[in-house]
């Protein structure tokens, strides 16, 4: 187009259309002068009621005699269309100056409209060539698609409505930074925080991005990491734009884990089941696999199409005739990702059923399977392993940490077994027959006052903390009124046994402790109370101590952490959870109170002593004899070696103890269940004897794996 | 690339009119107004570092880094500001000293030429961007494709016209330049779609035999069974558990193919990122005294 076009006015290139006839539906005109062919209609008034669009510039789609689509983009304002191929159509259907041609509404939803010559000569198109050429335009190749804001660009320079080149520039740049990546880099890498990049997690994640196709099984041993190589996908994918609806389905026993570490490691906040109003109106979702499969919602997940789903501990899904496995086998999803160590536990079946899911027929199918790679002699051992090596490659990845060359640090344990002082033990003893006496007067209906089950269990595991704590919380009790009644007495004379403990036994131990070790140590309890307690006897003896504890805001706990780091010797803290925060700067951890819960030990264990941590690490417990914390102890430690345990191998273990109650659950009824000392004593002897079933058949599945995925 | 991040960020809150500082080094505070307090999930200040090492310590502190998710949400509010600009070149056309002719100062106008950036976005199982730029040529008006970005140096270019020159509001011309130039884009990129998409298409065939074989030999088996479940007792009740697996296994091969498509479906995009209206000033002259009075047009140099 020459600059004289330009200059010429709408009048001078093409005289308002003429009108030949008009109906609701449609207008007929004759055609003058150039502009049509040249790819411009001047509408009159008439015409324009034709378009009835709110939009100042709408694009518009044409289709003629020929089936044949032309888009126009139709400036409401001015009166125009403007369209690229009113040309080829005018020479296809040889138009001439005055011929009549029609425009009927198709659907104005859709915005398409009919184009008829009314006296013309119709050509049908049977070109093949030129079909091709029809083919690829936006106008025919429906995978095309315009942004709508292309609009509102088009808009702004019609009328005039322009921008400092600065801000354009600005735009410009974002789109250059936001495209200029280099695709063999990990850009989730650049945002993470405590994620060492350890090579294998690097290869896992590429692997699963650009061969695997994202679906895969990850099957690394554990303790390397098999979450943040998850997140490690999961947040390239969000990044790259290629993930948008992401579901995990994960134990309800991890679900803070995996909500924590997302939210720190990955800065990704997924919401759980009791977050979300509506599964629809969610992109990132985390909930357990029975919560998913509930009645409740089992049809609301199976309707929505996810970009990405994450199964972790998917050896759950080993049976192909469970619900779990039909569950999550019917949802629908573009990636997916299976997280298991043990991909096989008792039968080579069970992996063909996990890879079913990821890819149906990788594996051909279960009879086939059958003849090629099972011996009759072991269901968990496979013949022609090679070729079953070679096929699983394509979907499985499988590190070993012997493979990985990390250096794993010795964990060593130290159990100080303690005996309390008379008037300690005294205490104890009074409150553990006060909660067995009125563990069977809960509250009813009829008695509304009682203690209720979750208080007496605290008190229980106050006790096992601390005096301190326990007078604390007898104190609050007390205050509030609410036992007067029933159990002022009671309560009063624990009380009042409570303040007269004069010296912590436990206390006088850690003292004794900490000035042995020259080092820094983080020292965990449970409770409050406790911690003042210990940071008051620290600092008397002159240590200088951080204070970490969850009523700090998230300022604070950062602050406290440097000073740890940076200054102070001791941290004492009442939280295990993650908190994604590194600490492994400190090698010394004493718990000073046990959590029933085993998860919790792990998770205070895991702040020091996993991925990245290169010195060898001491544990220190501090037990008082013959307390419930003592039974726990002892379980934990002789009967599953907790504190050798590699991070994450635990909740292996206890998912073999094929129990829907949690340990700390079974625990909590012993207590308050058992009618006298030796009833509870046997009870925890027989859950000890379930454990190290649990943990035998743990050793057989590692075992077992070991010979399948790298025996010869 | 922290820099160019910085830099960008900086102008946008300025473009905001979101007041920042540097409160610390390498930490910054912007007061952010309660309206947009959702967008950044922040209250009335938003504490943020470009700086990694002090995200890591200060875990409270939003960190604005390439791949951080702010950042990517500041890059898609300002994407989806349309922005467009119209620049002056500065100068007036140069007529040779000895040359003898005048311009006419009647005839001088803006002659305005567009330049237009696309972002072509091809998602398949793998997403690939690609940045484009569609220019006018001032000489001839063509349209001409490259693959970056077009930039101005702002050095010869004014934002505001010269009143003495005449300058025309864009007209449907530039409707169809833009439509041109999609066109062209169209073409540009069609052989890397067929690419793409011929790679999608072997992968879902490959993914979809595999599946087909599977769901046939499946079959194969449950009819197998099913001929020799007619000596059994209870034969009726056993085929219509048969016959209910192989219905299962057809309603799984449709949603899985629809799956399969799904994820192997090429889809483009092409989205106007902004647009630049360059004018540059042209005027007709006279020709020297004693030839006949002819308009010759002059470009800029």
């Amino acid at each position: 187009m020459n600059s004289s076009s330009l200059l010429k006015t709408r009048a001078e290139k093409a005289p308002l259309i003429k009108c030949e006839s008009h109906s609701e539906g449609s207008f007929s005109f004759l055609i003058k002068g150039k502009a049509f062919q040249q790819g411009y209609l001047f509408m009159n008034p008439q015409m324009k009621a034709l378009f009835p669009y709110k939009g100042e510039l709408v694009s518009i789609t044409f289709i003629d005699d020929n089936e044949v689509t032309h888009t126009a983009i139709y400036q409401k304002m001015r009166g125009y269309m403007v369209c690229l191929t009113f040309g080829e159509w005018w020479e296809r259907n040889h138009v001439k100056e005055g011929d009549s041609v029609t425009i009927e509404v198709v659907d104005l939803a859709t915005k398409t409209y009919r184009l008829k010559l009314n006296n013309g000569k119709t050509e049908v198109v049977d070109d093949a060539e030129e079909e091709v050429e029809f083919k690829f335009s936006s106008n025919i190749d429906s995978a095309i698609t315009y942004d709508e804001r292309n609009l509102s660009v088009l808009r702004s320079i019609v009328n005039c409505d322009f921008s400092p080149y600065s801000e354009t520039r600005l735009v410009q740049k974002c789109h250059e930074l936001g495209t200029g990546t280099n695709s063999n880099e990990l850009l989730a890498l650049k945002s993470c925080f405590g994620v060492s990049a350890y090579e294998h997690q690097l290869n896992t994640a590429h692997a699963v991005i650009e061969k695997l196709n994202g679906r895969a099984l990850l099957a690394d041993e554990v303790g390397l990491g098999k979450t943040i190589e998850a997140g490690l996908i999961l947040k390239e994918y969000l990044l790259r734009g290629m993930v948008k609806r992401v579901l995990i389905l994960t134990p309800a026993s991890l679900i803070t884990q995996w909500q924590e570490e997302l939210k720190t490691k990955f800065g990704l906040n997924f919401k759980n089941h009791q977050e979300i109003t509506d599964w629809e109106g969610s992109d990132l979702v985390i909930a357990s696999l029975d919560t998913a499969k509930s009645q409740k919602n089992q049809s609301n997940v199976q309707k929505i199409k996810y970009d990405l789903l994450i199964v972790d501990e998917a050896h759950k899904l080993k049976n192909k005739k469970t619900k779990n496995w039909q569950f999550v086998n019917s949802i629908n999803t573009k990636y997916l990702l299976m997280l298991t160590a043990t991909p096989i536990q008792n039968d080579m079946i069970e992996l063909f059923n996990l890879i079913s899911i990821l890819k149906p027929g990788h594996l051909s199918t279960v009879q086939k399977f059958k003849d090629d790679f099972l011996t009759e002699r072991d269901k968990r051992l496979p013949k022609n392993s090679v070729k079953l090596r070679e096929m699983l490659s394509e979907i499985m990845i499988r590190h070993r940490r012997a493979d990985t060359l990390i250096k794993f640090p010795q964990r060593f344990v130290h159990t100080y077994s303690i005996d309390l002082n008379d008037d300690e033990a005294a205490l104890y003893r009074e409150l553990t027959d006060f909660i067995r006496k009125k563990y069977f007067t809960l509250p009813t209906h009829k008695n509304p006052r009682g203690i209720n089950r979750l208080t007496l269990i605290l008190l229980q595991k106050l006790m096992g903390s601390s005096a301190y704590a326990l007078t604390k919380a007898l104190e609050k009790m007390i205050a509030s009124n609410f036992y007067k009644d029933d159990f002022d007495e009671s309560l009063q004379k624990l009380l009042e046994m409570a303040r007269n403990v004069k010296h912590s036994k436990k206390g006088q131990v850690l003292m004794e402790i900490i000035k042995n070790v020259k080092e820094k140590v983080i020292i965990f309890t449970q409770f409050r109370g406790t911690q003042d307690y210990i940071v008051k006897n620290l600092e008397k003896e002159g240590y200088s101590v951080a204070v970490f504890n969850g009523q700090m805001s998230q300022a604070e706990k950062d602050k406290c952490i440097e000073e740890f780091r940076n200054n102070k010797q001791i941290l004492v803290s009442t939280e295990s959870g993650g908190e994604g925060r590194n600490l492994q700067f400190c090698k010394f951890l004493v718990n000073f109170d046990l959590p029933w819960n085993p998860m919790r030990i792990e998770q205070r264990i895991g702040r020091i002593h996993r991925l990245g941590q290169n010195d060898d690490v001491h544990i220190i417990n501090l037990s008082a004899k013959d307390t419930i914390e003592s039974y726990v102890l002892e379980l934990l430690d002789k009967k599953i070696n907790l504190f050798r345990l590699i991070i994450g191998e635990l909740e292996m273990i206890l998912g073999n103890m094929q129990s829907k109650r949690t340990l700390e659950q079974i625990i909590i009824d012993i207590v308050t269940m058992s009618p006298n000392q030796d009833a509870m004593k046997r009870k925890f002897m027989t859950l000890g004897n379930k454990l190290e079933k649990a943990l035998q058949t743990h050793n057989e599945i590692t075992k077992a794996q070991e010979e399948i995925f790298n025996g010869e | 690339m922290e820099n160019d991040i910085q830099q960008v960020v900086l102008s946008y809150f300025n473009m905001q009119g979101i007041k920042c500082k540097e409160s610390e080094e390498n930490i910054w505070i912007a007061q952010i107004p309660e309206k947009d307090q959702s967008f950044y999930n922040c209250g009335e200040t938003l504490r943020f570092t470009f700086n990694r090492e002090k995200a890591e310590i200060y875990r409270d502190i939003e960190l604005i880094s390439e791949g951080s998710f702010l950042f990517r949400k500041i890059i898609e509010k300002l994407g989806s500001t349309p922005k467009v600009s119209r620049v002056f070149f500065g100068q007036q056309p140069l007529i040779p000293e000895d040359s003898g002719i005048k311009p006419i100062a009647e005839k001088m106008h803006y002659k305005t030429t567009v330049a237009f950036n696309f972002k072509v976005t091809i998602d398949c199982d793998q997403k690939n961007d690609k940045l484009y730029s569609v220019v006018e040529d001032n000489k001839d008006s063509s349209l001409k494709i490259d693959n970056k970005l077009f930039t101005l140096d702002l050095e010869n270019y004014t934002e505001t016209p010269d009143p003495r020159i005449k300058l025309d509001e864009p007209g449907p011309e530039i409707l169809k330049k833009y439509l041109q130039a999609c066109q062209m884009l169209e073409s540009s990129i069609q052989d890397d779609v067929e690419k793409y998409r011929k790679i999608a298409k072997e992968k879902c065939r490959e993914d979809m035999k595999v599946f087909d074989d599977y769901l046939n030999e499946q079959k194969a088996e449950l009819l197998q069974k099913k001929e020799n479940v007619s000596f059994h007792l209870y034969f009726f009740q056993k085929e219509e558990e048969i016959d209910k697996l192989i219905n299962n296994l057809e309603e799984e091969r449709k949603r899985k193919i629809n799956e399969l498509e799904e994820k192997y479906k090429v889809k483009v995009n092409i989205s106007l990122i902004n647009a630049v209206i360059v004018c540059v000033p042209e005027s007709g002259v006279s020709k020297p005294s004693g030839s006949s009075a002819k308009i010759v047009k002059l470009k800029e140099n």
